[in-house]
């Protein structure tokens, strides 16, 4: 048998363990909703249902498209911040020793706890969504990006001093194609922050996108919908990360 | 205008032709391959500070010459090349490479790390490896392959070209980071233990290369070893270093007959006589 079908059934095996995870889940859950476990939340069989409606609702759609751009908006300023910061920090230990300890202090900070801030400053809109993503997903991209290129720095040291690169040649021949793997790393761990941060957002106070039909669901005491739409963010969120996950196997050399 | 841009033209010509003897140095200046190490002392900063590693070192090397430094673990084995290539300024004294005097890596010279892992490029394969010492010397495109591959036949590495480093044996990726180091044709080739980790037949088999290598490019080389059989069996002249701080206790003309062979020349009465005269110094260190 060859390789890529020998792969290709594992890949199948593997999803369907992974389906049967989901189906036990939903077993447990079913069961518990029925024996009056726990209160207040719908049973698998209202919420498939509700789930189905809304996938042939374009609402759902229009709401994804919208979360799912924010998110890549959020995710790609983030990385070509991130990738700057990360190269000059990872490059050299001056601005290491400058910016250090500011990025040690800031990624500290929940994104959540600027939600406010970037209200009053830009408004209830999609830029707010965006800075707040950004914020998010810069740390990920940034701390790989920064360690990623300082160890090549120690490593190759010596090596790039004999060779006599000048500091672009080492850029572009080292540090970039040497810190690519982690930098894509990074990009996928930020996006997941990203997307999170973006459906929260929406959730509190921009009238937009999964987090606002989840809430207005919510609200309007649809708890089927709003079930329908934690389980969808939720499916959008795996499918991300799949897609992203492919790509950096794609990329990566080692 | 810089040896390796000249030379390399020459390296590349003998390969299209299918001539693999010497390459003609003829037209290299005066003092091309030479080094002259007078009064050199240093100490690493920082760490007992006045206490050097190595003080008033004094030695020199013949261009075309081969030779081996031994000295005790921790002596300054590596430091001694560091400074050699300019890695690393003498506190006191003077270097020369090539009759003139270092300040920075010189243009057209080789290092071989004991650890290939801080040399290669592991996203890059071998023949695109070998390729990376040419990019960094400005040698153009069109010639680089024919270099690279030039370089990789020298040191007995024909048909790994597309393999990563990951992909390749301890022995091969030294061998291919002998073939980066030999690609821009260097007239100084460095060497800090580069056989250390291999087991005894491949090192026999590098060891081999290395003299082949040596001999048809005209190279100065020194190699830092701790093995003394090894020492004997590449070198012209062996340099006995002690500790505290490094400087110079022996040197020994080795004059054994070359080609040299790993069974004939190691079973000579002049081998085994010289490793018992080294070993004798050594161990009184
Ligand atoms: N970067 C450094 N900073 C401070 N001290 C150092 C540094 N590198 C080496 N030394 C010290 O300098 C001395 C010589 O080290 P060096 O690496 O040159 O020895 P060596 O002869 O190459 O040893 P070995 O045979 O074990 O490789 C040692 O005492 C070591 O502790
Ligand atoms: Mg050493």
């Amino acid at each position: 048998m060859s390789r890529t079908a020998s792969g290709l059934t594992a890949a199948i095996r593997s999803s369907l363990l992974g389906l049967v995870g989901v189906a036990g889940l939903t077993a447990v859950w079913a069961g518990a909703v029925a024996g009056g476990l726990i209160d207040g939340v719908p049973s698998p069989a209202e919420v498939f249902p509700a789930l189905t409606d809304q996938l042939q609702a374009s609402e759902l759609w229009r709401a994804t498209g919208h979360t799912l751009g924010m998110t890549a908006a959020a995710t790609a300023i983030a990385t070509v911040v991130a990738v700057l910061l990360g190269t000059a920090v990872g490059m050299s230990a001056a601005m290491d020793r400058l910016l250090g300890s500011t990025i040690n202090t800031l990624r500290f900070v929940p994104p959540v706890a600027l939600i406010p801030v970037v209200l009053l400053l830009m408004g209830f809109g999609p830029g707010s969504e965006i800075a707040v993503g950004a914020f998010a997903a810069l740390w990920p991209v940034l701390l790989n990006v920064a360690s990623a290129t300082s160890d090549l720095r120690h490593r190759f040291e010596d090596m790039t001093k004999i060779e006599r690169l000048n500091p672009v040649r080492k850029l572009v021949t080292v540090y970039v194609p040497g810190a690519l793997p982690a930098t894509i790393t990074g990009v996928r761990l930020a996006a997941a922050l990203a997307l999170i941060l973006v459906v929260a957002i929406e959730m509190l106070a921009v009238p937009q996108g999964l987090g606002h039909q989840l809430r207005f669901a919510g609200d309007a005491l649809q708890l089927p919908t709003m079930y329908a739409y934690i389980l969808w963010t939720g499916v959008v969120g795996l499918l991300l990360n799949t897609v992203l996950l492919a790509g950096e196997r794609r990329l990566r050399w080692t | 205008m810089s040896m390796r841009t000249r030379l390399a033209p020459a390296l590349a010509d003998t390969h299209l032709d299918g001539e693999t003897k010497v390459t003609d140095r003829s037209a290299a200046p005066e003092g091309t391959g030479s080094i002259k190490v007078s009064g050199v002392g240093y100490g690493y900063p920082g760490v007992r500070t006045g206490q050097r590693v190595i003080d008033d070192l004094e030695f020199s090397v013949r261009p075309g010459e081969f030779v081996c430094i031994v000295g005790p673990s921790g002596c300054g084995k590596t430091t001694l090349l560091k400074l050699l290539s300019g890695l690393i300024a003498p506190e006191a004294g003077s270097i020369l490479v090539n009759d003139e005097a270092v300040s920075g890596p010189p243009e057209n010279l080789g290092f071989v790390f004991q650890d290939h892992g801080r040399a290669l490029l592991p996203w890059r394969n071998a023949v695109r490896n070998v390729e990376f010492s040419l990019e960094a010397a400005r040698v153009p495109r069109r010639r680089r392959k024919d270099m690279a591959r030039d370089a990789l036949r020298r040191v007995h590495l024909p048909d790994v070209e597309n393999l990563y480093p990951a992909q390749m044996s301890g022995g091969m990726q030294q061998r291919l980071q002998i073939a980066r180091a030999l690609a821009a044709t260097p007239s100084v080739l460095l060497m800090d233990e580069p056989f250390a980790a291999l087991d005894a037949l491949t090192r026999f088999a590098l060891e081999d290369a290395l003299l082949e290598v040596w001999q048809e490019l005209g190279l100065t080389v020194v190699f830092v070893t701790h093995d003394l059989d090894e020492a004997i069996y590449l070198a012209d002249r062996v340099i006995v270093l002690r500790r505290g701080p490094a400087h110079v206790v022996r040197e020994v003309r080795v004059d054994l007959e070359r080609p040299r062979d790993q069974g004939r020349t190691r079973a000579e009465k002049d081998f085994v006589a010289l490793r018992y005269e080294l070993f004798e110094t050594i161990r009184t260190l």
